[in-house]
């Protein structure tokens, strides 16, 4: 953990990211390259299934490509999470092809302010997964309808899953000693 | 004071010998004025309708849990009592001690008294059934008419029980109850007209001696079989069992107009559910299945001379009429299981239905189906075609003419509802 | 049925669910169905707004099974965890253990031997068998139709002996491991299954008989509740509810993993699109994994576990003698008939840093699990997808303008359970 601090950018996946110039951009990462949009190549997670790595500026347009083009056809979108790398955050997006039976993870990295772009608009179905990501992880989807919290209580302090998170909110009887 | 002086002192050996004592009381009872034999003969037909009859609920509740556990494979009550005998008296102990619930935001005077409107029209409804020939309450000449004027009354306080719960699940289920009783009299009425028509009478007993030659004179199985379908159907709903049991549809509703309802008030309405169905199976009986007659005939009791033999054996005239109206409790209470069992295995069965789909069924379906029915009724009379008038000619005639009608009528309308759905699933298909 | 005046009014502000205030017509009912419901599956809650008996709006509430499952991951070693995971869903906890113990197994490459390959389709496919069979009682349940339930409930009895003999626990399993099983089959297990698998098709056309052809059943399901594929893609729809559309997505067959490509199996479709169509395929489903079952009791290496544990003391007696008396030849152990695969401690296990994610097809559709290590015996971030989940998260377009009675045989069709939903 002492090195996550030291280094916190690289800490968990070191391999990967230090591994980026050798690793050849995957199927999803070409098509991406083709059309021009710029896209950080990860490798693949221990399944095999190609990670990448978008700008908030491009995700839109990406997921657009990824979802419409006919040799990729992302059409679903099957969980959304955020991760807490200490310094910032990160939302994490599985996708797969009810066409070509494949997948994709896509990662936007969060700025300062916890705001990362919602993919509502191409799939819907990260309604409720990205509320429930801004419920326990704290990143604000922007252009998200109705970013409410989902899993906890409406009237709860701070996000759960965050590694820093104390729960220590003040008009809870068992924290008034 | 003749009895008196001819008291004799028995002798020791005469007051050990048991058949001694017996003629003595045979004495006895001849001495007494009639009345009392009679009297007596009254007391022990109340009784048997009390334990049979009054409390049949009791009866009933066990036999239903009893029925359903067998269908679906476990053993039932089986704790209190031989067999889970008294469970449901155990319940119901249990229902009159536990706690009476009333929320503050409740009408606590119509709570109050909304399962007591529910109660008694159905209790009183007991008045007019004919257990036996002389075991019937009243015998008005027009006791159909009370039948649906009683009936009608308890649907009230299902309205009131939902209203006053101040629960929305409850004023759904007493709304849905409303409409569904008033729906589903029109059916119930239009089929007995069937009947009335051929009997000239609304008195039950009459309607019960048209029917007293047999299996072959009951309205339910020769002449009426389509009335005695739409009425079961009709009175099933009427009582809200399985598959009509929307006002308290369990799964939707969680309990319906009786969801705020606990102790002794719950049990009033428990009681009531199934005092009314016992009213309705009786009824079914006693309008088409002969009442308190045996499928022979008449009872065996005067038909094949079994009274005269009794009494003959134990040298007491006077206990005739208790002999024969016992056997005509006895038939009338047995066919009246027979229904309420049936409608124990609708429950087993069926699945609810929707609250559409079940007025649809009543407009849609039975009332017009009653209509025909009727129709084909009132020619059938008009020409004389019933066999009690002219043998059995006429009401093969009858029959072949309700297969007829019924094929083309029902079966086109069938078709027609059938349609008219396939139709809905498209539409729904393409939107 | 509560009124917000009654609450914190700090609270009031933000209240869950709709809008009471600004979406408030005098006209209409608004019902709080749940969270305690006969047949709200648990504890759900939907704010439902109708309008005489038709649905105008619904808002699911959930969050009140929310035990945070994914924080309790990272507070405690995998193995500590593994027990905990039987309860993200509990109807089908094999599938838990499946996507997470695959998970571990990919990021630290561990090999998996075939006989526990066939041990685990074994008790997947009978484990879909039971949580089908709860469906299909409580959705005729729900329906007004209590036989059903009872039957289900005993056959599901049968197969919770099953797996009491073969893992000491009805519903709470904890069988799986990394890179294995607990322990090898008993004795004479295989034969158990085998038995179930022989008179079970008999009882389903018995449930059929019940409830398939049932006019009631086909009238309140019929055309109701249509999901079209477009839908189903819109809301992450998954499981027999896509397939009901004619969309043959099953991972066993498109993403096989285990030893499902070595089985024959057909994916049961139906392009109804609604209740009935979902009814008719989970009862397909039931005689599918009927026949996969068969085929892995046939298939499975090394037989059944009493022969087996014979042999290998045997194998082991021979292997002590020939280190003394190098003459006498071993009998050849086939490492696949192993359960244990690579030995592994589990009290001091670290997994190597990495990330994976699985997805299998579970009863409710594609569940799945998404694992980061960081080279501590801890996950750094477990997250769950429940299928139920997204599921769920399409009732509310679903029901606008069907019928309140609707409600329960549209969400029983969804066989939502709650564990999942709030994980």
């Amino acid at each position: 953990m002492n090195e996550e601090n030291k280094s916190p950018e690289q800490a968990p996946e070191t391999e990967v990211i230090e591994a980026t110039p050798a690793i050849p951009a995957g199927m999803f990462g070409a098509l991406l390259e083709s059309k021009g949009i710029a896209a950080e190549h990860l490798g693949n997670d221990a399944k095999g299934t190609e990670i990448i790595r978008l700008t908030a500026e491009a995700i839109l347009k990406a997921g657009e490509l990824l979802k419409g083009d006919a040799s990729s056809k992302l059409d679903m979108l099957l969980l959304v999470t955020g991760i807490d790398w200490k310094t910032h955050r990160e939302s994490v997006y599985h996708l797969y092809s009810t066409v070509h039976y494949h997948s994709l993870i896509i990662k936007i990295v969060a700025d300062a302010n916890d705001t990362s772009p919602s993919l509502y608009p191409v799939w819907p179905a990260a309604d409720w997964h990205e509320r429930e990501a801004y419920d326990l992880m704290g990143i604000h989807y922007e252009g998200h309808p109705d970013l409410r919290r989902i899993l906890m209580p409406t009237y709860w302090l701070g996000h759960p899953l965050r590694k820093d998170y104390k729960e220590e909110d003040p008009r809870l009887v068992w924290n008034r000693r | 004071m003749n009895a008196t002086a001819s008291f004799e002192i028995p002798t020791l050996a005469q007051l050990l010998d048991p058949s001694f004592h017996f003629m003595k009381a045979i004495e006895l009872w001849h001495q007494l004025p009639d009345i009392v034999p009679i009297f007596l003969t009254g007391v022990v037909l109340f009784g048997m309708v009390a334990v049979m009859g009054q409390a049949a609920a009791v009866v009933m509740v066990l036999m239903e849990r009893k029925v359903l556990s067998w269908f679906t494979q476990r053993k039932g009550p089986n704790r209190v009592g031989p067999g889970g005998m008294f469970q449901t008296i155990a319940d119901g102990v249990k229902l009159l001690t536990k706690e009476d619930i009333m929320t503050p935001v409740m009408d606590k005077f119509l709570f109050t008294l909304a399962p007591a409107i529910f109660l008694f029209p159905v209790f009183a409804l007991y008045a007019i059934v004919p257990f036996s020939e002389s075991l019937i309450g009243v015998s008005l000449p027009l006791g159909l008419l009370v039948l649906f004027a009683l009936s009608s009354i308890s649907v009230i306080g299902l309205v009131l029980a939902g209203w006053a719960s101040n629960n929305k699940y409850s004023l759904l289920g007493g709304m849905r109850s409303a409409a569904q009783a008033i729906s589903y009299e029109v059916p119930l009425i239009l089929s007995v007209i069937g009947v009335v028509l051929f009997t000239g009478s609304g008195n039950l007993k009459t309607i019960i001696e048209a029917q007293s030659g047999g299996v072959l004179h009951w309205y339910g199985i020769m002449l009426t079989p389509l009335s005695f379908l739409l009425f079961y159907v009709a009175s099933i709903a009427e009582v809200n069992r399985v598959p009509f049991d929307l006002p308290e549809a369990e799964s939707e509703l969680v309990s319906g107009y009786n969801t705020e309802y606990s102790g002794m008030k719950f049990a009033t309405f428990f009681l009531a559910e199934y005092a009314g169905l016992f009213v309705l199976s009786a009824l079914t009986v006693a309008l088409f299945f002969g009442g308190y007659t045996s499928p022979f005939g008449g009872t065996f009791m005067q038909n094949y001379g079994l009274a005269d033999a009794i009494i003959q054996a134990v040298k007491l005239p006077a206990i005739k009429p208790l002999l024969v109206n016992g056997e005509q409790i006895f038939w009338m209470l047995s066919k009246t299981y027979i229904f309420i069992y049936i409608a124990m295995l609708l429950r087993g069965t069926l699945p609810r239905l929707k609250p559409d789909q079940l007025m649809g069924f009543c407009w849609k379906f039975l009332i017009p189906l009653s209509l025909i029915n009727l129709f084909m009724l009132g020619f059938a009379k008009q020409f004389s075609l019933s066999f009690l008038a002219d043998g059995f000619a006429g009401s093969w005639i009858y029959l072949a003419l309700a297969a007829l009608v019924g094929i083309c009528g029902v079966g086109g309308f069938c078709h027609f509802i059938d349609r008219q759905f396939k139709a809905q699933v498209a539409a729904r298909y393409h939107a | 049925m509560m009124s917000v005046k009654e609450l914190n009014p700090e609270l009031q502000s933000n209240l869950p669910g709709v809008s009471i205030e600004t979406g408030f017509d005098t006209n209409d009912l608004v019902v709080n169905i749940g969270p305690q419901h006969p047949s709200t599956h648990g504890v759900l809650r939907l704010v439902t707004t109708l309008n005489g008996e038709v649905v105008k709006e619904m808002e699911p509430v959930i969050g009140y099974l929310h035990r945070s499952k994914e924080k309790m991951g990272e507070s405690r070693s995998l193995f500590q965890y593994q027990p905990t995971i039987d309860r993200v869903e509990y109807l089908s906890s094999f599938y838990d253990h499946l996507v997470f113990v695959n998970c571990i197994e990919q990021i630290a490459d561990i090999p998996v031997p075939k006989r526990v390959e066939y041990i685990r389709v074994i008790c997947l496919e009978l484990n879909r068998i039971t949580s089908h069979l709860l469906w299909f009682g409580t959705f005729l349940l729900d329906l007004g139709a209590s036989t059903p339930f009872f039957w289900c409930f005993r056959d599901r009895e049968e197969v919770f002996t099953i797996f009491e003999n073969l893992t000491g626990a009805r519903m709470m399993y904890n069988y799986f491991r990394f890179g294995g099983v607990n322990n090898d089959l008993p004795a004479g297990w295989l034969e158990e299954v085998r038995a179930f698998c022989n008179h079970f098709p008999d009882r389903l056309d018995e449930y059929e008989a019940v409830a398939t052809k049932n006019p009631i059943v086909m009238d309140r399901t019929k055309g109701h509740g249509i999901m079209s594929k477009e839908f189903c893609l819109k809301y992450g729809v998954t499981g027999p509810a896509l397939r009901a559309t004619g969309e043959a997505l099953d991972l066993r067959k498109t993403n096989p993993y285990s030893v499902y490509n070595e089985l024959d199996f057909d994916v049961p479709t139906h392009t109804g699109c609604d209740t009935y169509a979902r009814y008719l395929v989970r009862v397909q489903e039931m005689r599918e994994s009927i026949k996969i079952i068969k085929q892995c009791i046939d298939k499975i290496p090394g037989g059944d576990g009493g022969a087996l544990a014979i042999l290998k003391k045997e194998v082991e007696a021979k292997t002590k003698e020939a280190k003394k008396n190098p003459e006498i030849v071993v009998p050849p152990w086939d490492k696949d008939w192993d359960t244990m695969g690579k030995k592994i401690n589990l009290l001091t296990y670290k997994p190597p840093a990495g990330e994976a994610s699985n997805f299998v097809e579970s009863p409710r559709g594609v569940l799945g699990c998404y694992i980061i290590t960081d080279g501590t015996p801890k996950a750094y971030r477990i997250k769950w997808r429940g299928a139920s989940f997204s599921n769920l998260s399409a009732l509310p377009e679903l029901m606008k303008g069907h019928m309140y009675s609707d409600l329960m045989a549209i969400f029983g069709s969804l066989d939502v359970i709650m564990p999942e939903v709030d994980r």
